[in-house]
């Protein structure tokens, strides 16, 4: 049988999906864009959630339970992001974030 | 065999919320006071089932709902503030909500449904309860923020509103994803147990400290704490008044809550590393809302910057780290119910008479409505600290509380801050006292509105002439959170 | 009787509450409440101070708020000082709205201008009466709010609403420092009571004392308007005539003076703190008496003579003489109080002109009034047998005893003052009338207004006998800390300040009565560069701005300053606070991603702080 991977490693891809997710959230100007950038962060968090509920003792449960609340949060979010964004596409003909900025100061 | 008990006036709101879904559907004329009607009767429902859901208070965390949520004294006071804060933005809103075509049903529930939420992120002893509650009130928030679906700015507000609480909460999880794998449960107490004996140093040594980064940065986020404030100003005055009023208090006093709960309490063993933390965000949150307070044209707007620097104001309290920081912060809290709503709600009364929302609409309100302009001054005054109002005694107490502490400088910044404050609020009674009136016509203010205002008000000067009385009749001192 | 001095406050706070509900329903009679309810309180004063007289004190509290280890409590306490300024503020406060009946007869907001004056001397009252710190500083912030109410009482015109908001800005930097300073006085007593902090002061650290004395004194200074904060006092004048004989002579602006006095306790423990209090009273009493010569509106005058009388007072206390700065407090409130109302009794007969160098030779007109303001005149200029002169004698005495260059100051003040005072009631009332059409029609006051000129007008003349060695010094005694020594009667002391103020009022009546016109033209082109020096009020309104530099000015801020507030040392403040704020707001650029940029470069600075500089453990 392989030796497991250390905790670590995966430590690292969540880390790296989390940093590209919240790259894009803050770079892509169209607002889908951003929502779905928004959901590789989420994705991160999850790895983190079901990888530490394999290594750490009596947290399988809590963590993996933890994880699918995440996935159906963010789908309802997704949810309320997209009207919003179909909302402001048909009365501004626009879906680009930096274009929205009437209110400021 | 699970207990409900312990959150009846939660089941209540949701139950209330349903049946508005459907009075949203059904065909009548006058939909909009039945949905007034029954969002009013749902909290009132709550509050009154309170009392039996806190029952005996002692020690029953484990116990409750799996251990999901506390049954403490604070999760009771916490309860009480945002329900009666939701109940008096029903009763100041509604003019509002009709004047301005809100489709009343569908706004009703989502306000109730988020206030529930907001009751659990209250109450969360689980940081899935807690994060559940979060998203809850956030999901709802959102839409509410853009329900004036016909104008520009109300839009713009869900959108910006959306993006930002959507990173947020994502650097929330993260930060609770680290927290969860350093001690593999999600139970509060079971983390701040966890961590005071976990091991320091080594290859995980940071991580504590990255946890507690991301976890404050998702608060901040929701409790408009600087520099994770700049959405408040927008959403504030791009959602329709009545939602900027709930989220002024209700969504902050959920996230202020919170932060005790999930910062001093699951983490209160790095309290030597999020004490100063807080103190400094607490100086550059007041600070920083103060300041750009100052040049504000816009009535709501100016009230967002407002209530950035009153989060400020608590936040210290919270940051003292002492229970009577802790008490402080109850009453301010409670003061900060009744100050804000009450200027927001003379703000509704004015833009629901078709009035608009600049300062420049405020010149000559004294002469135009006495009454109105009354109690904006009052409200204003708490807000301020002037002495015999709420305002004025909570941040008294936590003058006392930061000293106690050894928190001098924190207790001049808010001195140093109270005196910059001072300006936009005289500005806001300059408009209204010293100077001329445009128009003639007088602004009446009568019904739900003109009670809730005077609940507002009674509550305002009650907290500030009589706040002992106020104190041993809530109990105020026996309120810390359960660890 | 003095048991019961707590209903003093309590019965003009009534009428406030009684004018400000029913205010539409009284209509006229509005007034008469008030004076009814300030006539008991002043009969309660004098009652309390008839018991005090005979030996009597009390002190009553009853606990407010308790919650940690502090008790606060609101509670008054009943000693001399106390039952002197009760009785003194009460009864001035008596007279002005009698006259306000008056002089206020035509005004649309009649009712308003009398439930203001009403709030402000029930918070006058509490900040005298109160036995702790908080009562105090409660009472010290509504004061400042009916100040600023009645100053921008005449909002029609923008300017005053102005003024209103400038006086209010300027007074908040003093109390900011006042607010700290009670922080410290609260670390070091660990209460905010005075009879504690009074009796612990002594033994405090020096350093801390002096702290609290400093801080405690910028509030002082704002209130009492001492250089620097003296600015707001001279715009102030834009109120009605009464509410500067009331608040901004008689009382509220002697609350910087009382408040001093009141913690005297915590200065004594910092000589520090006494000699920055009597160079800044010395300093502010000389600056103002200048600025006063040059002076062309009546009022404005009488404002820069208050600042320089208040800084008599200052200077007093400076220099141990605790006694006899309160009894100049006392007696300048009468004396005071009695020329901004004969000013305002000539302004109502000029049809509100203010200008000096248009009235002239109005004492045939206005008998009374003249005869009353020339009392007043001549108690200010401190001629014997005036109050005026006991009482400023017994100050520079003091100081000729501590501190003999103030004196010399002192002594050159009560000059000039008699200079500009005697110029002052020559333009007024004597000389040629210079316009013809404004004499023409000017007339003698109402009784309801020439009644209280005559009443404040004894008191301005015969107080000051009270106070003098062969009435054994009555006033001083009674005032007198205990152990204050008196100073020693130096008669060439006396005699210098005699011969000085005497010599002002000669050289300005000379000058301004006697002498032919082009004489004082020719002066004027003479001293030109001290002739404008004066006029230009020593550049303290230019000050700051060359201070924050001249690309400052040029900027788009000072053009919202210049609008909206203040100059003076002020703009330098707001200017920061000012930029600081347009700072925060353009970090709200409306960009959502900016905002959200701006979050995680907070969570990266976050994790350097926590990780890189070490506020975690290793």
């Amino acid at each position: 049988m392989m030796p497991e991977l250390p905790v670590a490693a995966y430590l690292v891809v969540s880390v790296v999906l989390f940093s590209i997710g919240l790259f894009g959230a803050l770079r892509r100007r169209n607002a889908i864009m951003v929502l779905m950038a928004i959901e590789l962060m989420l994705n991160a968090v999850n790895l983190n959630l079901v990888a530490f509920s394999r290594y750490l003792p009596g947290a399988v449960a809590p963590g993996q339970v933890f994880a699918v609340f995440v996935i159906t949060v963010a789908a309802a979010e997704a949810a309320v992001g997209l009207a919003i964004v179909l909302l402001l596409a048909r009365s501004r003909r626009t879906a680009d974030v930096p274009d929205v900025r009437d209110l400021k100061g | 065999m699970y207990n409900l008990t312990p959150i009846l006036p939660e089941m209540a709101l949701s139950l209330a919320g349903l049946a508005l879904l459907l009075v949203a559907v059904a065909p009548s004329a006058r939909r909009a006071g039945v949905a007034e009607g029954v969002a009013l009767a749902g909290l009132i429902a709550a509050l009154l089932l309170l009392p039996l859901a806190q029952g005996p208070t002692a020690g029953r965390t484990g116990e409750v709902l799996g251990g999901m949520v506390a049954v403490d004294g604070f999760g009771g006071f916490f309860r009480a503030v945002l329900l009666l804060g939701a109940l008096v933005v029903v009763l100041t809103g509604a003019r509002y909500v009709r004047a301005r075509g809100i489709a009343a049903g569908e706004f009703y529930a989502l306000l109730l449904f988020a206030t529930a939420g907001a009751d659990f992120m209250a109450i969360a002893a689980d940081l899935l309860a807690f994060y559940v509650g979060l998203e809850t009130l956030s999901l709802a928030s959102y839409a509410l923020a853009g329900f004036l679906v016909g104008e520009r700015w109300s839009l713009e507000a869900s959108l910006k509103y959306f993006l930002n609480g959507a990173t947020a909460s994502a650097l929330l999880l993260f930060g609770l994803s680290l927290a969860f794998g350093l001690v593999g449960t999600t139970s509060l107490a079971g983390m701040a147990a966890g961590l005071a004996s976990a091991p320091w140093g080594g290859a995980a040594g940071a991580l504590p400290a990255v946890a507690l980064v991301f976890i404050l940065a998702g608060l901040a986020f929701k409790a408009s704490v600087a520099p994770f404030h700049l959405w408040t100003p927008d959403v504030y005055q791009g959602a329709p008044t009545p939602v900027t009023s709930f989220l002024s208090i209700v969504s902050k006093g959920a996230a202020l809550a919170a932060i005790v709960r999930v910062v001093a309490v699951g983490l209160a063993p790095l309290h030597v590393e999020w004490q100063p933390v807080l103190a400094v965000l607490a100086a550059f949150t007041m600070t920083a809302g103060n300041v750009a307070a100052l040049w504000q044209k816009d009535v709501k707007r100016l009230l967002a910057y407002s209530s950035v620097a009153q989060a400020g104001y608590i936040l210290a309290g919270i940051a003292v780290g002492t229970s009577l920081g802790l008490e402080a912060v109850l009453f301010y809290v409670l003061a900060y119910l009744f100050m804000n709503l009450g200027a927001f709600g003379v703000v509704m009364a004015l833009s629901g008479e078709g009035e608009g929302e600049t300062l420049e609409d405020l010149a000559g309100l004294a002469r135009r409505a006495p009454v109105l302009a009354g109690l904006l001054a009052l409200f204003a005054f708490s807000l301020l600290g002037i002495p015999w109002t709420g305002g004025f005694v909570g941040k008294l107490l936590i003058f006392e509380a930061a000293l106690e502490a050894g928190w001098a400088w924190l207790a001049v910044f808010i001195a140093v801050n109270t005196g910059i404050s001072a300006y936009y609020y005289f500005l806001l009674i300059r408009q209204m006292y010293l100077r001329s009136a445009p128009r003639a016509e007088a602004v009446r203010a009568g019904g739900m509105l003109g009670a809730g205002l005077a609940l507002a008000a009674l509550g305002v000067l009650a907290l500030g002439i009589l706040p002992q009385t106020v104190i041993d009749w809530s109990g105020l001192a026996a309120f810390a959170p359960l660890p | 009787m003095v048991s019961y001095a707590y209903v003093v406050p309590l019965l003009p706070l009534f009428a406030f509450g009684l004018q400000s509900l029913f205010g539409r329903a009284l209509g006229r009679a509005t007034a008469w409440v008030g004076i009814a309810c300030l006539a008991a309180s002043t009969a309660v004063s004098l009652a309390v101070l008839a018991e005090v007289l005979r030996g009597a004190e009390a002190a009553v509290s009853w606990p407010w708020l308790s919650l940690g280890g502090a008790t606060f409590s609101m509670g008054v306490r009943v000693g001399p000082l106390e039952a002197a300024m009760i009785a003194m503020v009460t009864f001035v406060s008596l007279m002005v709205e009698v006259y306000s009946v008056g002089y206020m007869a035509g005004d649309a907001k009649f009712n308003r201008f009398f439930a203001i004056v009403n709030l402000f001397v029930g918070a006058m009252l509490v900040v005298v009466l109160a036995d702790n710190f908080l009562l105090l500083f409660a009472g010290w912030e509504i004061m400042g709010l009916a100040s600023y109410l009645l100053i921008g009482h005449w909002y029609h015109d923008l300017a005053n609403a102005r003024a209103a908001t400038k006086s209010f800005l300027v007074t908040r930097l003093g109390d900011i420092g006042l607010l700290i300073g009670i922080f410290v006085c609260y670390q070091a007593a660990g209460t905010l009571d005075f009879a504690v902090i009074d009796a612990g002061a002594a033994s405090w650290a020096p350093g801390v004392a002096t702290l609290a004395a400093l801080l405690i004194f910028a509030g002082a200074v704002g209130k009492s308007a001492q250089v620097p904060l003296h600015v707001w006092l001279p715009d102030a004048m834009a109120g009605p005539t009464p509410v500067s004989a009331l608040i901004h002579a008689a009382t509220m602006v002697a609350a910087g003076v009382f408040l001093v006095a009141r913690t005297y306790p915590v200065f004594e423990a910092s000589g520090t703190a006494l000699a920055v209090v009597a160079v800044v009273g010395g300093v502010t009493a000389f600056l103002a008496a200048t600025v006063g010569t040059v002076q062309a509106d009546i009022k404005k005058m009488l404002a820069y003579s208050t600042i320089s009388q208040l800084g008599y007072m200052m200077l007093g206390l400076g220099v141990f003489g605790y006694a006899a700065a309160l009894f100049h407090l006392l007696s300048h409130a009468f004396f005071k109080a009695l020329l901004f109302l004969g000013s305002g009794s000539v302004i109502h007969a000029a049809r509100g002109e203010q200008d000096m160098h248009r009235m002239g030779g109005l004492f045939r007109k206005l008998p009374l009034t003249g005869l009353t303001f020339i009392v007043g005149g001549l108690a200010l200029a401190g001629i014997p047998p005036f109050a005026g002169y006991f009482s400023k004698d017994e100050v520079l005495l003091t100081a000729w005893e501590n501190e003999r260059w103030l004196f010399w100051l002192g002594a050159a003040t009560a000059g000039i003052t008699g200079f500009y005072i005697a110029r002052g009631i020559y333009l007024t009332f004597f000389g040629r009338p210079r316009d013809a059409e404004l004499y023409t029609h000017a007339h003698e006051s109402p009784p309801v207004m020439a009644v209280p000129l005559v009443v404040l007008a004894v008191f301005a003349a015969f107080f000051g006998w009270l106070g003098s060695a062969s009435l054994g010094r009555l006033v001083q005694a009674f005032l007198a800390l205990p152990g204050e020594a008196e100073p020693e009667a130096a008669w060439y002391a006396a005699a210098s300040t005699i011969a000085l103020a005497a010599a002002g009022v000669v050289a300005g009546g000379l000058l301004y009565g006697a002498a032919r016109p082009e004489l004082r033209a020719h002066l004027v082109r003479v001293l030109r560069p001290v002739y404008v020096l004066f006029r230009e009020k020593w550049y303290f309104d230019h000050l700051a701005l060359g201070a924050t530099g001249l690309g400052l000015a040029a900027s788009a801020f000072v053009g919202w300053f210049d609008r909206t507030v203040v100059d003076g040392l002020v703009n330098a403040v707001a200017w920061f606070t000012g930029v600081l704020g347009q700072a925060s707001r353009r970090l709200a650029v409306g960009d959502a991603q900016a905002y959200m940029l701006t979050m995680a470069g907070a969570v990266l600075v976050g994790l350097a702080a926590l990780l890189g500089l070490g506020v975690s453990r290793p």
